[in-house]
């Protein structure tokens, strides 16, 4: 289609939006400009040193979602197992891809079709089976990502999946201008929700309602300079932690600090990235956030549903929790679907079968629907039901 | 006056609806044609001609909203200017930018005109557009279908110029990806 036809065309859209956008706007307030003030200065704190935490995810499961009230629960560790070669999915079994002179390692990842770009080429992509040590070679479709360089990321995969790889032959942008136009990071990640952490504890979660401005600010910091081997323990200050998830760059629930000395320390990379970009600008983005944001809920690492398997159909298994309720009249039911590898090899290798305890885990809270169907869940573990501090027997 | 009172001069032959038009809607509607065509010679003409169109399609139409009405009149009137100018090389205000952004959107091949993917397409806009939050949605609707400069948008919404490119830059592509998950081939 030529663009002038879809301007065209656009023409027809509904009524209500042509006005809608012809009122004023209701202007932004609030933010700070360079140079920051009141706001911003009363983040500051004066007391002594705090250690700002490490750069690696919490791993807190919780169970049930907010509204169930549960006296017991099910205790489950999760899974640890190298699994054979037949239960492994694409991106677990052919860990690495080489492409057009590069290799790149999987980021284990899926990404949706409507993300990928072009069709590249046909890379080799290599898997090894630890069981029978032996190597498999296939072919992937090597597609790009929408708004990254092939030279860092591609998509590859085969029969409509395809998989996040990313090269890490390559070396670390020496600023962050390099940073920002290799990722498109204004593009392929949404800076949402947030921690605001002062004297080295976390005094609330907020999510942003729009982060354009902070990528304006950021793109400003371009000559920001690559800090390497440095000493992550020691004081910074105040800062704020964004949660990035990112399916272009194949990455959940890292994390991405600006503390008020003006540092930028990031793992969506896998390695720590740390970037100077000044404490002005450091202190615009604080300040912009703290002011354009509400407050918002906790939200796990990633989510569960747990109870006893009533039933195991074709591809769905029914988990109870009524045993786990306070008020037992309120217990459910939740239908989760097994048709995914990463479940259906759990129930047959971990023997799941009716009358076990389980916890069920997922990460998107779209997963589960207001029937308490429960799909995209990626591990069931067996547990134990456990009543306060007390192991109940089975 | 009211929109319902100036679609009933219209629809009762009262040669007043043209004037009261212009009162009420002049400067909106030039707005949009000097944004499409940057001359405001051209833009008087074309909104000359929307008011006679107005007028030789109200009866048998009956719009609800007018604003609504008239602006996708002068729209397409003074695209239609404008693509008549650009095969002339003649004058263009701010919609080549804009068509240069849309460019994003689309592959740029010619294609066969089939009317119901086109209605088809301009559901799914509409789907993309009510998904939006409406700080977003006005960022859009204002720079591809009023074809206003990225300068004008900032200034009225507060932000800055800067931002303002970049969220369309990420609502472009987000609208890409919408038409491209629902099977559209641009």
């Amino acid at each position: 289609m030529k663009k002038e036809k879809l301007f065209e065309l656009m023409v027809n859209i509904d009524d209500k939006y042509i006005s809608e956008a012809s009122e004023p706007f209701r202007k932004k307030s609030g933010w700070l400009r360079w140079g920051a003030a009141a706001a911003y200065l009363a983040l500051l704190v004066t007391a002594g040193a705090f250690i700002i935490p490490r750069l690696s995810e919490e791993d807190i499961t919780s169970q049930g979602t907010a509204e169930r009230n549960y006296k017991n629960y099910v205790m489950a560790s999760e899974l640890a197992i190298m699994w054979k070669w037949e239960y492994k999915t694409l991106s677990e079994k052919f860990t690495s891809v080489s492409f057009d002179g590069r290799d790149y390692v999987t980021r284990a990842r899926a990404i949706s079709r409507e993300r990928l770009g072009d069709i590249l080429g046909i890379g080799t992509a290599e898997g090894f089976d630890e069981y029978t040590e032996k190597t498999y070679i296939e072919e992937f479709e090597v597609r790009s990502i929408n708004g990254l360089s092939e030279e860092r990321f591609i998509a590859a995969g085969m029969n409509g999946e395809y998989y996040v790889y990313f090269c890490q032959n390559t070396e670390l942008p020496a600023t962050f201008g390099e940073v920002l136009d290799t990722y498109d990071l204004s593009y392929t990640l949404e800076l949402d929700r947030f921690t605001v952490c002062e004297d080295g504890r976390e005094t609330g979660i907020y999510s942003l309602a729009d982060d354009a401005l902070i990528w304006q600010v950021l793109s400003e910091c371009r000559d920001g300079r690559l800090y390497e081997n440095v000493d992550l323990w020691s004081t910074h200050g105040n800062y704020l932690s964004f949660t990035c998830t990112s399916e272009y760059l194949g990455v959940y629930k890292r994390v991405l600090y600006i503390t008020e000395d003006g540092y930028l320390f990031t793992n969506i990379f896998d390695y720590a990235y740390v970037y100077f970009i000044g404490e002005e600008a450091a202190g615009s983005i604080i300040s912009y956030a703290i002011a354009n944001s509400a407050e918002a809920e906790y939200e796990p690492y990633e989510y569960s549903v747990a109870g006893i398997v009533t039933e195991i159909g074709e591809g769905y298994i029914l988990i109870d929790d009524t045993s786990l309720c306070v008020d037992e009249s309120e217990g459910m039911t939740f239908r989760v679907h097994t048709d995914d590898i990463r479940v259906s090899r759990c129930i047959e290798c971990c023997n799941i079968k009716v009358g076990d305890a389980v916890v069920v885990r997922y990460m998107d809270t779209a997963s589960l629907s207001s029937d308490n169907t429960l799909s995209d869940a990626h591990e069931i573990s067996k547990g134990t039901l456990v009543d306060g501090d007390v192991l109940i027997a089975e | 006056m009211d929109d319902k009172q100036i679609v009933q001069l219209y629809l009762d032959r009262d040669e007043s609806a043209i004037p009261e038009t212009s009162v009420k809607y002049g400067q909106y509607c030039t707005s949009i044609a000097r944004n499409i065509l940057g001359s405001s010679e051209d833009a008087e003409e074309c909104v000359n001609d929307t008011y006679l169109k107005t007028w030789h399609s109200i009866p048998p139409h009956k719009p609800e909203r007018l604003s609504a009405y008239l602006g996708r009149l002068v729209r397409n009137i003074s695209f239609n200017r404008y693509k008549y100018n650009t095969a002339e090389k003649r004058g263009g205000g701010e919609l080549t930018a804009v068509l240069d952004e849309l460019a994003d959107c689309v592959s740029g091949a010619e294609d066969v005109e089939r009317e119901h993917e086109y209605r088809e397409l301009v559901k799914a806009i509409d789907e993309f557009l009510s998904d939006l939050p409406p700080e977003k949605r006005r960022l859009f609707v204002c720079r591809y279908w009023y074809a206003d400069s990225v300068a004008d948008i900032a200034r009225r919404s507060g932000m800055m110029e800067g931002a303002v490119s970049m969220a369309l830059n990420r609502l472009r592509g987000k609208l890409r990806e919408h038409l491209t998950e629902r099977g559209f081939d641009l």
